[in-house]
């Protein structure tokens, strides 16, 4: 093959080559959110208590959303680190949990078992999912104290990711 | 129970215990809902349409975009509804702007630059194939078959000739 063979053939698999290391070089679940840095899409739910709470109720200070299941075991394993997140920031960080594609029975045994510090909300025809564009669980959303959604995390929380994005929005709303 | 009376007990209640959730689109479905059901991605899905899992997250978004249209939402609206939510992903037929574009272009220019190079090869080939015969005739240099062949005449005469002497 002579040099303006070879050209030729690479100005076919050059691309192809560049559109494969595309998609093999990311996770296919963690397809970034188009609500990143927009307005978090308010919601009006019902706690596993039966008390009903909206999103403009609780602006002010940053806001940890966090969706999960009693099916899903990442999501177990993430409960006690929320936990201690929520007592570590009492009084600075709402933490709120909302139940993705599960029975009222199944999260009332679980919580029953594992008690919450925050409210856990129920999303029967997961109307909030969809408005924040989840595709799984545990996802997390942080919302800023003026109700901006700034970070959506895929996957199970680290109290390391906690802690970066809560201390930036801590920061950031101190100085406003 | 023997082995074999709870091999078949097993066989039979297998269909039964992990038979799917029926699909979320209905023949009732007006034609513009089966439409967006075939066009939006199912996000906890592989590649497969809102309307043909079965996943529960699936369903929920089939019935929202029942609901949408049934508020008088026009198609493009409801795209426009769940692409708000989550991105361009949602759609599995990409649209021909910003990055979708090359999906739609880079096929017809690679298949376009695949043919020049065949149509070029197939040439060189057939080019090969006509001149190697010709050349003897032709009486120039033709390769190295023209070559040994020269050599082998060459020693012919030479051999003719030093006969005569």
């Amino acid at each position: 093959m002579n040099w303006r063979n070879a050209f030729f053939a690479s100005l076919l698999v050059v691309p192809l080559i560049w559109l494969l290391a595309q998609g093999f070089g990311r996770d296919p679940r963690a397809v970034p959110s188009v609500l990143e840095n927009r307005p978090a899409p308010s919601f009006k739910l019902v706690d596993v208590k039966g008390t009903p709470l909206s999103l403009d109720e609780l602006r002010g200070r940053p806001i940890v959303m966090n969706f999960w299941s009693t099916w899903c075991e990442p999501c177990k394993e993430e409960h006690a680190l929320l936990q201690q997140a929520a007592k570590f920031y009492e009084g600075r960080v709402q933490f709120l949990g909302v139940v993705y594609q599960d029975s009222d029975e199944a999260v009332r045994s679980y919580l029953g078992r594992h008690s919450s510090t925050y409210p856990q909300l129920l999303d029967p025809e997961a109307r909030v999912a969809i408005d924040y564009g989840v595709s799984g669980v545990p996802e997390s959303f942080f919302i800023d104290p003026q109700g901006t959604l700034r970070v959506k995390h895929v996957g199970v929380l680290s109290f390391d990711v906690l802690r970066t994005h809560l201390d930036a929005m801590l920061k950031s709303g101190s100085k406003s | 129970m023997s082995p074999l009376a709870l091999a078949l007990a097993l066989l039979v209640a297998t269909p039964v215990a992990v038979a799917p959730a029926p699909p979320p689109l209905t023949s009732s479905d007006a034609p513009e809902v089966i439409a967006i059901g075939r066009e939006l991605r199912c996000p906890v899905c592989q590649g497969m349409p809102i309307g043909e899992s079965p996943s529960e997250t699936a369903q929920a978004m089939m019935k929202r975009v029942r609901e949408l249209h049934a508020e008088g939402k026009s198609p493009d609206e409801i795209r426009a509804y769940f692409v708000a939510r989550y991105g361009e992903w949602v759609l599995l037929q990409p649209t021909s702007e910003g990055f979708g574009l090359v999906v739609w272009v880079l096929p017809p220019v690679a298949l376009a630059l695949g043919l020049l190079l065949l149509a070029r090869v197939v040439k060189k080939s057939r080019a090969a194939k006509v001149a190697a015969p010709s050349a003897p005739a032709a009486g120039g240099p033709a390769g190295p078959a023209a070559a040994a062949e020269d050599d082998y005449l060459q020693r012919v005469r030479e051999t003719i000739e030093r006969g005569e002497a």
